[in-house]
């Protein structure tokens, strides 16, 4: 077959398509991957070879002291135990390389003084030496399925207002669609949001005539509606509880996430897993307190390789494994009345993807 | 770029420099060859990345038993039929089944038809995908029709026979449309 003369297959050799498929972000994401894999092989290589020079060291020395015991071999061997002893060290900061989760949290902090309450969002996932708070901005930046809603909570002159942005990512371009925003006016009542997870959000609101509670969709807000959805739906209640509660919200309980009808305040009950995917401490509260007396509040892992304590100024993160809470890994500092309000996981590949997409979201 | 040196890699060889160079010279090829058998432009960027990533981790084992393009050819395809096998590609041949079943054409089609070079590439994406990649394979490619039954691991004949009815299955698809307008 000659190909020249076959205007059929000429008309082929022209590229399929006008734009190019192959393009330098699909590069950049390649290399990026080589990289990322690497580091991880030599990190797992490092872990190998970390115990067996530590007790090859140890051996020799105590041969060489052995054969010569007067020499100046004792001191070796003394160098070579406490190398061995501070194996199991090097090993719990290699262990950290280990992470396989990261976390996503939002914090509110109250104003003193009726002013503006702020929020942020910190993302803090594993780097080569631990653990590291890699991105951090304003506003809430809150997870759901594979995309993300933006809430900020507004002061203007007109009162206090609600903006949700709904950011669509697309992977293979690594880009970001931001929906069009939606601001909800508050009508002159003051807000809180008390709670953020999966699709949902818990506001306080305050007016004139009181305080009152609600839990409702993000996707209502984004509607400008803001309708409340029922407790009795999202969480497990008692069967002789047949009223249904419109007017509730959601709090923290030492190391979980409980819902509160706001007239019976002093009893919560367990919220289901479309409200809040993960919530279960991994450690029994006694040992959280035994390694952090401060401790008022803690989160772990769904891998249960990393468990977060909170005190009144700190989180505080430790590894976590086989039941044994590590060494202290990393130290973030909390402002004055600062409460956490967000903990999402990512977990397993999870982790990188999120490590690029919140570059892009919280630059 | 020649890609002979790859046959004798030495264990200093810059490793990372020759992905980069391979990337250069055949990033686009693969890319487009993975297009063209999956016909999903986001499906097409994850088959690349892996081709690569597969080619940067076998590339001491590479003995030029093949050329450098119908190697890495040979690892996209053999990825691209791997994400076919996994459920990723079961939920996304399932949205092609919905959206195929509506009278128009969906925006993702449409927006697909606007990106294609020619009338002519419109078509051979519509073809049966053993015509269309012998025939894209041989055409735009320019592989030798031995080089091609290597790749697919099949016959010369078949390869042959293949191109045949896709030519036969182009001109329907011309005439089709010149009658349907």
């Amino acid at each position: 077959m000659d190909k020249t003369k076959d205007p059929l297959l000429e008309e082929l050799h022209l590229p399929p398509l006008k734009r190019k498929g192959f393009t330098d972000q699909l590069r950049l994401r390649i290399e990026s991957e080589i990289e990322a894999q690497e580091r991880q092989k030599k990190h797992k290589s490092n872990r190998f070879w970390l115990p067996v020079w530590s007790g090859a060291a140890l051996l020799a020395a105590m041969l060489v002291y052995m054969v010569y015991p007067d020499s100046g071999a004792e001191q070796s061997a003394n160098q070579a135990i406490s190398a061995a002893e501070e194996q199991p060290k090097a090993s719990k900061a290699a262990s950290a390389h280990e992470l396989k989760s990261g976390l996503l949290i939002g914090l509110r902090e109250d104003s003193a003084d009726e002013a503006e309450d702020e929020y942020r969002t910190l993302w803090i996932s594993p780097d080569e030496d631990g653990l590291e708070v890699k991105q951090e901005g304003g506003d809430l930046l809150i997870p759901y399925k594979m995309d993300f809603w933006r809430l900020e909570h507004l002061y203007r002159a007109e009162g206090e207002s609600l903006r949700a942005t709904k950011l669509k990512l697309s992977e293979p371009s690594m880009t970001v669609l931001a929906a069009e925003p939606v601001t909800l006016n508050m009508n002159g009542e003051r807000v809180k949001i008390q709670f953020a997870g999966q699709e949902y959000v818990a506001l306080q609101q305050e007016s004139s005539m009181g305080e009152s509670f609600k839990v409702t969709k993000l996707s209502s807000i984004a509607e400008g509606a803001m309708e409340p959805v029922s407790l009795n739906r999202l969480a497990a209640i008692p069967s002789q509880l047949t009223k249904e509660y419109l007017e509730w919200t959601i709090m923290r309980d030492k190391g979980s996430w409980v819902a509160h009808p706001s007239e019976a305040e002093e009893e919560g009950y367990p919220l289901s897993r479309t409200v809040v995917a993960h919530d279960r401490l991994c450690a029994d509260w006694s040992e959280v307190e035994r390694i952090e007396p401060n401790a008022i509040d803690a989160v772990c892992s769904p891998t249960k390789d990393m468990l977060a304590v909170f005190t009144e100024d700190e989180i505080r993160f430790y590894p976590f494994e086989e039941g044994i809470i590590d060494d202290l890994l990393l130290t973030v500092p909390l402002k004055d009345e600062e409460k956490m309000i967000m903990a999402e996981w990512a977990t397993g590949d999870y982790v990188s993807k999120w490590d690029e997409w919140l570059k892009l979201l919280l630059p | 770029m020649n890609f002979d040196y790859l046959k004798y890699i030495a264990s200093d060889t810059d490793m990372k420099q020759t992905l980069n160079d391979l990337m250069k010279a055949y990033g686009n090829d693969v890319w487009n060859y993975a297009f063209l058998i999956c016909k999903k432009t986001d499906l097409a960027d994850d088959i690349t990345q892996d081709t690569f990533l597969k080619a940067y981790k076998k590339l001491h084992t590479f003995r030029g038993q093949s050329s450098v393009k119908t190697w890495l050819f040979t690892i996209a395809r053999n990825t691209a039929f791997d994400y076919k096998k996994s459920s990723f590609l079961r939920r996304v041949t399932l949205v092609d089944y919905i959206t195929q079943q509506k009278t128009h054409p969906s925006a993702e089609a449409e927006a697909l038809e606007a990106i294609y070079t020619s009338e002519l590439w419109e078509k051979v994406i519509q073809l049966p995908v053993k015509l269309r990649e012998s025939l894209i394979l041989y055409a735009h490619y320019q592989l030798k029709i031995q080089e091609i039954a290597e790749l697919l691991e099949t016959s010369e004949g078949t390869v042959k026979s293949r191109i045949f009815k896709a030519r036969i299955k182009l001109m329907q698809l011309t005439e089709e449309r010149e009658h349907f307008g």
